[in-house]
């Protein structure tokens, strides 16, 4: 399954959103999807709250200038 | 043969099991008190922790101490959390009530309660809104944002034509999880630095990278064990900040951790359903037929946002014109997470309550204006349309609608008490998750299972076991089902109502490519035809004729047994997606006191293949009563004045008792089509309707619309007070 979530198109975001999307559309085919993301938390702080003391979510975690972003390269 | 085998279900009239009604295979653990919850784990040396939380709506942590607590003989650790770090990037600013500050981890519970007490925290008071339901209050503060915007048709011209229009208001409150199980973890350090865990969750395979992270430890030395769970309702898919407070606590200690939330924390901090409120204009013909729809919808899903979308609003129905808008409030309330079918419970409130007073300012039977319609759901599945249409015949022949109804506050009766009749319909997903199992033979004949996925009460266990019993042809005490272990094959988490889809297809496959190698070894031993070969009854059997035992067979596979992997989801029918159910409400108003009563409550649902009878209808029994609990009383009290969860607590956040629920209806619509399209999952569908077919009725009753869900006495008599020239 580690490898599927790998391949969900989360590039833009920050590597520590996760939301529950990423854990119900696991295993699906390819452009399926049973959910949709759903509610977004950091999975550095375990909250809506992330490491600079920001909210989280799909548009906030996209900004490569939060001090605490993490792209996946 | 190989290849004219494909995965399936048998024939419906074969079946042994499947489609039956079958007790839990854990029930008597459950009810026994055998079976161990995360709550349960006590293991030698545990430390028990507690919570400090703030009591602020928004403020400033200006000082905390934790100095005084560490002091108490018995406390053995004092955990800060990251908004009680004062010496951190952006400290100190608290959004909600209930935020986590601080915890204490002790030899006895009681110890650690008084850690918490002897912690020295001062605040500095910010301003604060809490109030979701007043947009223009938002809106003066700059707490509100424009979520979505989008129209088609001509709304305008078709609202200037249409012969009936009807302007309305509508909302529904806030609720929290109210999990019976609170949220918690119990974490124990064991050698060669494994974590191993045991904790309420939704999501046993997808914790582990969860506290790897934060814990700076590899995934692979995290254990996650959940063997039972006493409600999630889609709260429990995180490893929270209290988990990872749990097992550092435990790493500062040497000793076992246990973290469960205080009920007050728990409704507070760990999820809740966002509130929605709508003002709405729609438009009829002369039919009933719905011609424009325009509204405006807010609500707020705490401080970040997570309120109701712009889409989905009408709910299962579009028409041709049709404008709508959403706007979001940032208020100073706990956050938000999905609650059970997010947000389609609100969304059929907003919607199915403005048709059913459409139908009564056209003086028409709801019924018909439901019915009317139907040819106007999307988004939906293609047949839907003729689903709904046998299920509101079905529920109304149930509930007796065509002789009980009367026009909206035509109630024949002259006592104060009113009854009256209301319906609402909803559709929902439950497509087949993610799932990995291994099933093993052994050599003696008896079946395992081991899968990643987790009972979140359910029946998931029993599901699989009926399911492997049935391509066995064993009886279902010869399976056990190993489950709720991230040690076993990684299985989707439980939410979206995806479990019992995911499962059941994957053990199909499992069992049946397993069946096939046996079916091929016995033809081999036994000079039959393996194409003839079935599994019944213990045996192995061609036709008539029996060919061998069950174990005879089993022993074919040498002492090793046999292993097989089942995968899904795929493509093969033996899943599927996408159901509709109708419900009925068949209440009694009491307009001197304002009390709602339950008589008689219909559920007509859909769900595909049935695998278990009994758990499925415990499903929609279970759903139901939930929808009545938010209906009529369950809410968040949040006080405007100090911004305070006032009613976080058992006693005063107002669930059903036994004498509220009614007499409950259960009517699984499963005609061979529906067989035929396969397992479709079933937790969320039945618990969408209640709202709003509950706030129908109630309309039905009095002929006065009470607009926002709970329906408490308050908002009865208020409604009722205003209908007459009163103060609301």
């Amino acid at each position: 399954m580690s490898d599927e979530l790998s391949q969900l198109p989360q590039a833009e975001r920050c590597t520590n959103l996760l939301c529950k999307g990423l854990y119900l559309n696991v295993g699906q085919p390819p452009g399926k999807r049973v959910t949709g993301d759903g509610n977004f938390w950091c999975g550095k702080t375990q909250t809506i709250i992330g490491p600079d003391r920001n909210f989280v979510g799909d548009g906030e975690c996209r900004h490569t200038g939060r001090s605490c972003y993490e792209g996946n390269t | 043969m190989a290849e004219e085998r494909k995965f399936g279900w048998g024939p419906r009239k074969d079946n042994v099991l499947i489609g039956k009604s079958i007790q839990r295979i854990d029930g008597f653990e459950k009810v026994s008190g055998k079976a161990q919850y995360t709550a349960d784990i006590n293991t030698p040396g545990t430390l028990y922790a507690k919570l400090l939380t703030c009591t602020h709506a928004h403020a400033k942590l200006k000082k905390l101490d934790v100095e005084p607590a560490k002091k108490i003989p018995g406390v053995r650790a004092v955990y800060i959390f990251p908004a009680g770090d004062l010496k951190a990037e952006g400290a100190g600013e608290i959004f909600w009530d209930g935020t986590l500050i601080a915890a204490v981890a002790a030899d006895r519970p009681e110890i650690a309660e008084d850690g918490v007490k002897a912690i020295i925290a001062e605040y500095e008071v910010l301003d604060h809104i809490v109030d979701e339901e007043d947009l223009k209050a938002a809106e003066a503060k700059g707490a509100t944002k424009a979520v979505g915007k989008n129209a088609k048709g001509k709304v305008e011209d078709a609202l200037k034509t249409a012969k009936h229009v009807h302007k309305g208001y509508y909302g529904v409150h806030t609720i929290s999880h109210m999990c019976l199980e609170p949220h918690g973890t119990h974490c124990e350090w064991k050698a060669d630095e494994v974590l191993d865990i045991h904790a309420s969750t939704q999501n046993v395979s997808g914790l582990a990278g969860q506290f790897a992270g934060p814990l700076g430890i590899d995934a692979a030395k995290v254990l996650v064990t959940a063997n039972f769970e006493g409600g999630g309702f889609g709260s429990k898919f995180a490893a929270d900040e209290w988990g990872i407070a749990a097992a550092k606590m435990a790493k500062e200690t040497g000793k076992p951790v246990k973290l469960m939330l205080d009920r007050a924390t728990e409704l507070k901090a760990a999820g809740t359903r966002p509130s929605g409120y709508i003002d709405v204009t729609l438009g009829a013909d002369e039919t009933g037929k719905i011609v424009a729809w325009d509204s405006h919808h807010w609500g707020s899903g705490g401080i970040s946002g997570g309120s109701i979308p712009v889409g989905g609003i009408p709910y299962v129905f579009d028409f041709e014109n049709r404008s709508r808008t959403a706007t979001q409030l940032n208020c100073n309330v706990g956050p938000t997470r999905a609650w059970r079918a997010p947000p389609h419970p609100q969304l059929c409130i907003l919607t199915h309550c403005a048709i059913d007073d459409l139908a009564m300012k056209m003086g028409k039977d709801s019924y018909d204006v439901f019915l009317t319609n139907l040819e106007q759901t999307a988004g939906t599945a293609a047949h839907l349309p003729e689903t709904y249409k046998a299920e509101m015949e079905i529920a109304a022949k149930l509930i007796g609608w065509k002789e009980k109804w009367h026009p909206h506050g035509k109630d024949a009766g002259k006592g104060a008490v009113k009854r009256g009749l209301g319906m609402a319909l909803h559709t929902w997903g439950g497509g087949a998750g993610g799932c990995a199992c291994n099933v093993k033979i052994h050599a003696d004949g008896s079946v395992e299972s081991f899968v990643g996925s987790q009972d979140i009460g359910t029946g998931t266990r029993t599901v699989i076991a009926i399911t492997l019993a049935e391509t066995f042809g064993l009886p279902l005490t010869a399976i056990k089902v190993n489950l709720g272990s991230n040690q076993y094959p990684a299985s989707a988490a439980s939410g979206g109502s995806i479990t019992v889809g995911g499962v059941s297809g994957a053990h199909r496959r499992a069992a049946q490519t397993a069946l096939w190698k046996i079916f091929d070894l016995v033809a081999a031993k036994y000079k039959v035809d393996a194409g003839t070969l079935a599994a019944k009854e213990g045996s192995i059997v061609s036709g008539d004729k029996k060919v061998c035992t069950w174990k005879q067979a089993s022993m074919l596979l040498g002492p090793m047994g046999l292993e097989t992997k089942g995968e899904g989801p795929a493509e093969d029918g033996l899943t599927s997606s996408r159901v509709g159910g109708v419900q009925m409400a068949d209440v009694s108003v009491d307009s001197e006191t304002g009390i709602v009563r339950i008589n008689k409550y219909v559920a007509v649902q859909d769900c595909g293949l049935i695998i278990d009878e009994l758990t499925a209808k415990s499903q929609i029994y279970g759903a139901v009563i939930m929808g009545i609990a938010y209906a009529l009383s369950e809410e968040r009290v949040m006080d405007k004045k100090t911004g305070r969860y006032i009613n976080a607590d058992l006693q005063n956040y107002k669930l059903p008792r036994i004498g509220d629920i009614g007499e409950i209806v259960v009517n699984i619509y499963q005609p061979d089509s529906e067989y035929s399209r396969g397992v479709i999952g079933l937790g969320e569908p039945p618990v969408i309707s209640p709202g709003a077919a509950i706030s129908n009725a109630v309309a039905n009753a009095l002929g006065v619309r009470v607009p926002v869900v709970p329906l408490t006495p308050q908002r009865v008599l208020a409604a009722l007070s205003k209908s007459k020239g009163g103060a609301a």
